[in-house]
């Protein structure tokens, strides 16, 4: 059976977290929500490879913390990374972010199909 | 399952009145920072554990030893109990008489719940109002005094919902404190404000400077527990889901 370290990032070497993320589908478009700690607008790196969208970004300080109540020790990670595959109707050209509060919220809108005239 | 779940001492636990905190997994995870930041800014040592053979199979590891993810937490005038794992409604139906039933054996003379309730407009928020909602006229009278704001429309869902069921039910006074916080990414933020009220209700003196200033590595290591928390709250609440903000799903 598995054990989980909580220490990771020594193992990890220093590497990515996967950040918490949720997906909505608001019928003309898709939301994305991200929590991103640690980490400032300008060191966010966002690009689309066809309909999945990749997320970089790195912390402005190397993560450390005693363990404390329900909270294990945490240290060495410095940047968060993941990938999310959007749905084939997601339309990325037209996609919007903006990132407050520690919080990357992504809009992509669905692609419209094509209109069908009534003779 | 109810007689399944037993709480066990691992040091001699005099009866005397006091209070008790609980922070179960929920909505921001706001009770679960909330205890566990008092339970260790307080210094009160492990004073007993929960256990039962329904719970999931899971050791805790803290400092190198194996722990149960129930764990009370005490001294002489408060007691904190503590999850690290979310409680599903068959849990929740275990765990909370023995959990109340306990603290009514040992002198607790008030339960306070401590929790988040999801407030969509949170990230704009900068004054983060805590709200109370208590079981009978002794808690409603404490949220009347400390200038709480009392929660008089809603559901609650969870584990809240039912330690505050079960105590109704066995006349124990409860009063249930809630800050507005973030639905699914854990919120240190709401947690100040929680601890500021309650110092205020018991007369403690918990300083929510560090736990502001170490607010990003606490919600990266509530990651985990978060999105446990968040599969688990989204199974009981399918329904309500369906009214929530999109940004919130």
């Amino acid at each position: 059976m598995p054990a989980e370290r909580r220490d990771a990032g020594e193992w990890m070497g220093g590497e990515c977290l996967e950040p918490l993320c949720y997906v909505g589908d608001g019928g003309d478009r898709f939301f994305i929500s991200m929590e991103l700690p640690l980490v400032e607008k300008k060191d966010i790196e966002l690009s689309f490879a066809g309909s999945e969208l990749e997320i970089r970004a790195k912390m402005r300080k190397t993560l450390t913390l005693k363990s404390f109540g329900a909270f294990g020790r945490l240290s060495g990670f410095c940047s968060f990374g993941r990938r999310i595959r959007l749905p084939q109707d997601a339309d990325p050209g037209n996609a919007r972010a903006r990132f407050v509060k520690g919080i990357l919220e992504i809009e992509v809108p669905r692609k419209r199909g094509a209109g069908l005239s009534i003779e | 399952m109810k007689e399944s779940v037993k709480v066990l001492e691992t040091k001699d636990i005099p009866s005397k009145e006091r209070a008790a905190l609980v922070g179960i997994p929920d909505t921001g995870l706001v009770g679960g920072i909330s205890a566990s930041y008092i339970a260790d800014k307080l210094g009160l040592s492990e004073i007993a554990h929960l256990e039962s053979d329904d719970f999931p199979p899971v050791v805790v590891v803290h400092e190198g030893r194996p722990k149960s993810p129930i764990r009370v937490y005490g001294n002489d005038s408060v007691m904190v109990l503590i999850s690290e794992i979310p409680l599903t409604s068959s849990l929740i139906s275990g765990v909370i008489p023995a959990m109340v039933s306990w603290f009514r054996e040992k002198g607790v003379s008030m339960i306070l719940a401590l929790g988040g309730v999801a407030n969509p407009k949170r990230q704009e928020l900068e004054e983060l109002s805590v709200y109370g909602l208590g079981t009978d006229a002794r808690a409603d009278e404490i949220v009347k005094k400390n200038g709480i704001r009392p929660f008089e429309e809603g559901v609650i869902i969870g584990p809240n919902g039912v330690i505050m069921r079960e105590c109704a039910k066995n006349d124990f006074t409860c009063l249930y404190l809630m800050a507005d916080s973030y639905y699914r990414f854990p919120d240190p933020g709401a947690s100040a404000s929680l601890i500021r009220t309650l110092n205020k209700v018991l007369g403690l003196d918990v300083d929510v400077k560090q736990l502001l200033e170490k607010a990003g590595e606490i919600k990266i290591a509530a990651r985990d527990l978060m999105k446990k928390t968040s599969e688990y709250m989204s199974d009981i609440e399918k329904g309500r889901l369906k009214e929530a903000p999109v940004m919130y799903r």
